[in-house]
């Protein structure tokens, strides 16, 4: 079984209205949690620690911690026991998130996909090639044969991306606004 | 500022914890009126458990966040990067660093985000000793008093977190 737990009573459309079975879990309190061993339970919480101490005494069943402003709310992942997980995905987006959806679709075939909830794609490319560039004009000397194989190609392709998808907040926070900063430094760098 | 979404970092995780979870859903969102019916009815285990912790974990933020927000922490991190030498990621760690910090202007925040953690690490101590107190009226008194130095104290620390990055910078 799937459960939801959500304190601000808020994501009931979401979890609930995505056709995939998920039981909502009214009070917010484990002591009251009806799962049994093998469930997995998604928590919108304001009683982390207390969810974090139950985890650690029902291994058995499987808790993934979520938030409106995710990353932001969540429980840091030191503090969390093996059978607890975080999801980066942004609650209110997780019905139409690709990976939210190919994560459910594994968890149906038995695979236990975390790796899917727990980083959106970002264009690291862009960003390696962005820190390169700043590290340069710095005085740090560098040679191409020293990067990865076309480091600014797929760093281009990945500026080229964002600057005409709609959802790149989802990747990389206000980036429209630099992105004549970021172009700049990728037009010099790649000269190097 | 710009800030990357997609990567967490346990310093950013920290600060909303305890912007949100603590200082705004356990204590700027209580009246006085509030932590008197507390006081007089059921009690505050939060209070009692939690708050010390909180405390603490705010020291840590202060004493981290230059380096738990840097951009230098995603040389290690950036799969493109990674076959580079040890002394050229040393030196764009360095590099990166050094920008940030100007451009950030980040550590302008240190000393005072270091006082409103010790007021407020002060204002708990004090209100504690209060909630302990007896219940009558002179001690209400005192420990609606002592609630209002510490609801001041939250929200110069609230207000301080606010202005901390929402995740790594992009210098």
């Amino acid at each position: 079984m799937m459960y939801y737990v959500d304190h601000s009573d808020t994501l009931n459309v979401i979890l609930g209205g995505n056709g995939v079975g998920f039981s909502h879990i009214e009070n917010d309190d484990p002591d009251e949690c009806p799962c049994v061993e093998g469930d997995l339970i998604f928590l919108h919480t304001e009683y982390s620690v207390e969810w974090i101490n139950y985890a650690q005494s029902h291994q058995g069943m499987h808790f993934v911690f979520i938030s409106r402003g995710a990353p932001n709310f969540l429980p840091r992942e030191n503090e969390l026991p093996e059978n607890a997980h975080l999801c980066h995905i942004p609650a209110n987006n997780l019905d139409n998130h690709s990976r939210f959806t190919e994560f459910l679709r594994q968890w149906g075939s038995g695979h236990k996909r975390w790796d899917l909830l727990l980083l959106p794609n970002y264009p690291e490319h862009l960003v390696a090639a962005y820190l390169v560039g700043i590290a340069i004009r710095e005085g740090v000397v560098l040679q191409n044969s020293e990067l990865s194989t076309d480091l600014w190609g797929k760093a281009t392709e990945e500026y080229r991306r964002l600057s005409t998808t709609d959802n790149s907040n989802l990747t990389m926070d206000n980036i429209k606004e630099y992105l004549g900063q970021v172009e700049t430094v990728l037009c010099k760098v790649g000269q190097v | 500022m710009l800030t990357l979404h997609g990567i967490s970092c346990n310093s950013d995780i920290l600060r909303s914890q305890l912007k949100h979870t603590w200082l705004e859903n356990q204590l700027t969102n209580k009246s006085e009126d509030d932590i008197v019916l507390l006081w007089l009815g059921p009690g505050w285990p939060a209070l009692v458990r939690e708050f010390h912790v909180r405390v603490s974990e705010a020291g840590e933020l202060v004493k981290d966040f230059e380096d738990g927000f840097s951009p230098a922490q995603l040389v290690d991190r950036l799969k493109p990067l990674s076959a580079l030498a040890d002394d050229t990621k040393k030196a764009i760690r360095q590099a990166v660093h050094a920008v940030y910090l100007e451009r950030s202007g980040i550590a302008d925040l240190k000393k005072p985000m270091e006082n409103a953690v010790t007021a407020l690490s002060g204002a708990l101590s004090r209100f504690f000793v209060a909630w302990e107190q007896p219940v009558s009226e002179q001690t209400e008194q005192e420990m609606r008093k002592a609630w209002r130095d510490l609801y001041r104290c939250a929200e110069c620390l609230r207000d301080l977190l606010d202005r901390l990055p929402r995740g790594i910078v992009l210098p």
